[in-house]
């Protein structure tokens, strides 16, 4: 009964004289390591409105809000703090590797849930004949950046392309719309659903 | 001996089909009415260990699996019921090995297979007032 | 003879299991358990069924907050068991060195709540604190105190740098002192061994009946573990040894727990010599899961956890069962509680470590008047506080 007492004995008063092991959190800084998986953050420059972090997300903490207004289509991406697990999926699959990153951000108390839900704007383009979404406008830039030359079989891009070499217009782009779709349509920057009418299905088979 | 022919040995006719899709897992398939035989050949002859049974809902029946180890081998050998459709039931191992019973109440709430001679068979992880006829995990 | 019906749980849903047992009681003496569960049933096999193959993942590392690396391990083992696939031996250094860091803190941390149960909240404090600083290891390594998200299908996700083997090493070798330290105040204390030797005892055949696994089946002299018995990961490459006693009493279920935390340090040590200033894969991609079963096993720190799952060639798996070590170690109460005093049903639970920490309304009832009397957890704590009180008077 002895031994063990003083074997505690001693580790008490080394506690006793020892400064108190707990941080003094709200009034003290906590440093957290590199690496650390805090809430995660849109980047501006780098996001190109893609969705793939909505799409792998497994807890969907990021919500995409899509406005078809012809005049002025738009995409919301929007991460939702409360549903993040943060289990940086979101920032291992960006396809430019820059637009979402997880920040060393732990605490994310809040009083109102739009102090913290934060977002990101994009611009899409829609379909010329039927209305529908192509994409994210600096989605398909990034794209044509990433083929360079060969983005240039892609009919649709050709009088973009033009534009942005400055040069005068090689081909010379109608846009023309039909009531239904027709082979000319080919220039007009249609959804992956009506290029393929296009392309594969005959003219004279109206969808 | 290996394990493989062991339990070819020991099980006899009753195994209809035996598989090893990979190393160290064996299952093998018999008929329901065999079941209570077969586990308790592998249960009390062979000395395996209880690890858990796991019901699944098939197109077109229903399909219980008996997972046993032998921790000897590290194999893990499970045996294969193909249950009736519209009135799934199979025997209750209760008898043989005490701590399946809660797995056997679980599986019955989940799906609706019947356990036979299971005396408590009464719910277990859903409230008692759970509605009858509804299988919260079978697929729709 | 008067038989009072004592409803113990069900409990906090914050926490990880809660749980409800009625127990029958003689006087002070129990005679009978009836365990009733499901109060925090989230439907993860069935969400499963849902998410795609890396999302379950991500799914399962939330049935429990302590366990967060072992489910993963055993699911991503089914599913590599489903393709047949082998992973870089790196990866299986990093699941190891994780999985047994995981180990240790559990370990410490059940017996910090072991000594809480028992009045020693001298240990409880001691024991947390040389556990915090395996968690800031953990927070550093994978980016998070718990819910590690190390551990991919077909590999990890994050690599260990040569800094963190530094850091790493310097924190075991100090755990090491102070784990011999706390054994040995276990081992030697007399109150300790008055109220833990002999109580809750779980035979061979017990252990068999229920299938028992883990600590709970190595204290009664049940040589089992998976690490052992089917290796994965890198358990086949290293030296160590598998801990068993024979009581099976909640004294050797403690001792088991400690000298295993040794273990977990040799290991992780040896880990940490193979991958220092070497460098390697970590992961092997895997674009498609084909359709077919897989089981996955993996030794998580109360014992064994089985995955099952089943593929059709889609996305998401068809089926996924999930068997948790306490699912069958849980009802071995039924024969360790069975004649023994309710104050020591609170430690006798705990000695399972279903994270039974989180219990904390009771209430006792007359069987036979209905009669309520309201007595909470923190009763019954208090009461087996005090057993241990008037023993270290006498």
């Amino acid at each position: 009964m002895k031994k063990p007492k003083i074997r505690e004995l001693r580790e008490a008063v080394r506690s006793l004289f020892s400064k108190p092991y707990t941080t003094r959190f709200p009034m003290e800084e906590i440093i957290v390591p590199e690496g650390f998986r805090g809430k995660p953050q849109f980047y501006e420059e780098g996001c190109v409105g893609c969705t793939a972090c909505a799409q792998v997300c497994p807890s969907k903490a990021i919500e995409v809000e899509e406005n078809l207004d012809p005049a002025n289509p738009t995409r919301r991406l929007t991460h939702i703090p409360a549903y993040c697990i943060n289990c940086q999926e979101c920032e291992r699959n960006c396809i430019t590797g820059q637009g979402i990153k997880l920040t060393k951000q732990f605490d994310v108390s809040y009083f109102s849930e739009n102090e913290v839900n934060h977002s990101i704007e994009h611009q899409i383009i829609l379909c010329s004949h039927c209305g529908g979404i192509v994409g994210a406008k600096k989605h398909i830039l990034w794209v044509m950046k990433r083929l360079g030359s060969l983005s240039f079989s892609q009919a649709d891009y050709i009088e973009h392309i033009q534009k942005s070499l400055d040069i005068p217009a090689i081909i010379p782009v109608k846009h023309e719309k039909h009531e239904k779709i027709e082979r000319d349509e080919i220039f007009n920057i249609t959804c992956p659903k009506c290029r393929r009418a296009v392309y594969i299905e005959d003219e004279k088979i109206h969808f | 001996m290996k394990l493989n022919v062991l339990l070819k040995e020991n099980l006899g006719n009753m195994v209809k089909k035996f598989e090893e899709p990979a190393d160290k897992r064996i299952y093998i398939t018999i008929d329901r009415n065999n079941l209570l035989k077969c586990a308790e050949i592998i249960f009390k002859n062979l000395d395996a260990r209880y690890v858990i049974a796991s019901g699944i809902h098939n197109e077109n029946n229903f399909e219980m699996l008996y997972h046993f180890s032998f921790d000897k081998d590290g194999v893990i050998v499970s045996l294969r019921v193909y249950l009736d459709k519209e009135k799934p039931e199979v025997e209750s191992l209760v008898s043989l090995i005490p701590g399946i019973e809660y797995i056997e109440r679980e599986t019955w709430e989940f799906f609706g297979i019947k356990f036979l001679n299971n005396p408590n068979l009464k719910h277990f992880l859903l409230p008692e007032d759970w509605p009858e006829g509804d299988y919260p995990v079978r697929k729709k | 003879m008067k038989k009072i019906i004592v409803p113990l749980g069900p409990d906090h849903p914050l926490f990880e299991e809660p749980e409800f047992f009625i127990l029958h009681c003689d006087g002070e003496n129990v005679v009978d358990v009836e365990w009733q569960a499901g109060y925090n049933h989230r439907g993860i096999e069935k969400i499963s069924e849902t998410k795609h193959w890396d999302q379950v993942t991500f799914l399962v590392e939330r049935i429990c907050g302590i366990c967060s690396n072992s489910h993963p391990v055993a699911y991503a083992n089914a599913v590599e068991n489903l393709l047949g696939i082998d992973i870089p031996e790196r990866a299986k250094y990093i699941r190891t060195i994780i999985s047994e860091m995981e180990r240790l803190h559990s370990h410490l941390l059940w017996a910090g709540l072991a000594g809480h149960f028992l009045g020693y909240n001298t240990v409880f404090m001691w024991v947390w604190k040389y556990r915090e600083p395996l968690l800031d290891m953990m927070e550093m390594l994978t980016g998070n105190r718990n819910n590690y998200s190390m551990i991919k299908i077909g590999g990890v996700r994050r690599d260990i740098n040569d800094e963190q083997i530094k850091a790493l090493r310097k924190t075991l070798d100090t755990l090491k002192t102070q784990n011999e330290m706390l054994t040995k105040v276990v081992l030697d204390d007399p109150v300790l061994q008055a109220r833990l030797v002999n109580v809750g005892v779980l035979t061979k055949k017990d252990i068999k009946d229920y299938g028992a696994v883990g600590p709970v089946a190595r204290a009664s002299g049940v040589d089992i573990d998976v690490r052992r018995d089917n290796p994965y990961a890198a358990y086949s490459f290293i030296d160590w040894k598998v801990i068993t006693r024979e009581n099976g009493d909640v004294f050797d279920k403690a001792v088991v727990r400690l000298l295993e935390c040794f273990e977990s340090i040799k290991i992780i040590q040896q880990c940490l010599d193979r991958i220092e200033n070497k460098k390697g894969e970590i992961l092997n991609e895997v674009k498609e899961i084909p359709p077919g079963e897989g089981i996955g096993r993996h030794e998580a720190l109360r014992g064994e956890v089985f995955h099952y799952v089943r593929s059709d060639g889609t996305s998401s798996p068809i089926r996924h069962k999930i068997r948790a070590p306490s699912y069958v170690n849980v009802p071995t109460f039924k024969k360790s509680c069975i004649g023994q005093t309710i104050s020591d049903v609170a430690i006798i639970l705990a000695g399972v470590d279903p994270c039974y920490c989180c219990t904390e309304r009771v209430s006792v009832y007359d069987a036979n008047t209905r009669k309520k009397k309201n007595v909470t957890w923190t009763e019954i704590v208090r009461k087996s506080q005090e057993k241990t009180k008037k023993l270290k008077k006498s």
